[in-house]
């Protein structure tokens, strides 16, 4: 338990060092943005109390938007899908259901963690660039912003996740 | 309070999930320029159409001093008007000639004011002293005489019209050239009454009658009216002339005051010659 708590917080700080540090200076040809911090959210043990992840995931979003210049707009959208977290878990739950605490690939397979994260990343994506706009004049853009992001940002996930599973899963 | 707290908890994902996304938004939109412009942009544009509704509403109750506003701004606009401002501008010339010497100063004057309907009949001229106007000047429009100047004040002049019952104008019947005195009776605008024509004259209707030279005011052969009746008076010397005036009073607006140039000098020489 403690190892866990230790863990996200960890996970909390690195992601947002990693996100305000380098991604945030990402922007390929000013559609594609990566948002790897939502990893945060996404990895989140399942028996997280569910005030604790709307609350947690406020936190790294105001921070996210502190640094990012964009106050209100990163706290929105991770506490959007921190709320459909448990819902689209529960759409996607396997089988079996689940047996093991964590969310991680190897828990439950690539095919299963990528269309989990997937799902996720693209209501997030999408919630942000419209907030971003902030109207809809701009519709296909903002949607192609929004694409583009999320794949972007899913690979970035895949292979952290690929990167980092061995050390995580080993804990 | 019990079921509340029990309500509360139950759906205590939901709820804080509306608190923190309504704090989020809050943020957005105080802390960012371009959502902040156009939330409130949009916001102003609902309640911009209910205020501008109840603006309609009001504006009714406000028409009175709205009108007010209006004809206190016309007022002052009007008085700005070019025809309020009294022209100086004066024409009549004085011609220097020892051969013909000038008798006569024609100036052209509007009526401002005018009545028919008196005993005692007025109009008002808008020229006065300063347009070199005195008493006593002869007023005449392109139809026939008007009357005479009374009085003159800088700018006016208050004419005596000849539809007065006090005023007498020495006329003549323009064919024979007997003179008698034009009197207005007082009843019909139209018609003076000419006196003094003794029996023997020959009448006709129709005859014209012309301001005589006798009269230290109107020139010569100014057109009056023509006979419209007569009738001999039995144990009386005159006809009982009327006359049907030229001038349509009721229909007067520019008018020429004539000056007679030379009327002190026949005056001084009628007063001491007496």
């Amino acid at each position: 338990m403690v190892n866990k708590l230790t863990s996200n917080i960890l996970r909390f700080i690195l992601v947002i060092v990693l996100q305000v540090a380098i991604l945030n200076n990402i922007d390929i040809g000013g559609y594609a943005k990566p948002f790897m911090y939502i990893l945060f959210i996404l990895l989140l043990p399942f028996e997280t109390p569910k005030w604790l992840l709307l609350v947690s995931s406020f936190f790294i979003g105001i921070i996210i938007d502190i640094f990012s210049d964009s106050i209100g707009i990163h706290a929105f959208t991770s506490v959007f899908i921190a709320f459909l977290r448990p819902y689209v878990l529960q759409y996607f739950a396997p089988s079996e259901g689940y047996f093991l605490s964590t969310p991680l690939k190897n828990n439950f397979g690539l095919a299963w963690f990528v269309r989990y994260i997937t799902f996720l990343t693209i209501i997030h994506s999408i919630i942000f660039f419209f907030l971003e706009a902030f109207s809809f004049e701009f519709f296909f853009t903002s949607l192609l912003k929004a694409i583009l992001s999320s794949i972007f940002t899913i690979i970035l996930i895949i292979i952290s996740r690929l990167l980092t599973a061995k050390t995580i899963n080993g804990k | 309070m019990y079921n509340i707290i029990k309500l509360i908890i139950s759906y205590h994902f939901l709820l804080l999930f509306v608190i923190i996304e309504i704090i989020s938004f809050a943020l957005i939109i105080n802390f960012n320029k371009h959502q902040n412009v156009v939330f409130l942009s949009s916001a102003n544009s609902i309640s911009g159409s209910f205020n501008n509704s109840i603006y309609k509403i009001n504006e009714y109750f406000y028409l009175k001093s709205e009108n007010e506003t209006l004809l206190k701004q016309n007022n002052f606009l009007l008085s700005k008007f070019k025809t309020n401002y009294l022209s100086n501008k004066q024409i009549f010339n004085v011609v220097e000639d020892t051969v013909y010497e000038q008798q006569y100063k024609y100036t052209q004057a509007n009526v401002i004011q005018n009545s028919v309907y008196n005993k005692h009949n007025y109009l008002t001229i808008n020229k006065g002293k300063i347009n070199g106007i005195i008493t006593e000047c002869a007023v005449v429009c392109s139809s026939g005489i008007v009357g005479i100047v009374s009085k003159s004040s800088k700018n006016f002049s208050n004419v005596v019209s000849v539809l007065n019952t006090d005023l007498n104008i020495s006329a003549k019947i323009k064919k024979n050239n007997y003179f008698g005195s034009l009197k207005w009776d007082g009843v019909d605008y139209q018609i003076a009454k000419l006196n003094e024509i003794p029996f023997h004259v020959k009448l006709q209707i129709g005859d014209t009658i012309v301001t005589s030279s006798y009269s230290l005011i109107f020139p010569e052969n100014i057109l009056i009216g023509t006979i419209f009746s007569f009738n001999k008076v039995a144990g009386g010397d005159f006809y009982d002339i009327n006359v049907k005036l030229s001038t349509d009073f009721k229909n007067v607006r520019d008018v020429n005051i004539i000056t007679n140039l030379k009327k002190m000098e026949i005056q001084n020489l009628t007063n001491n010659g007496k």
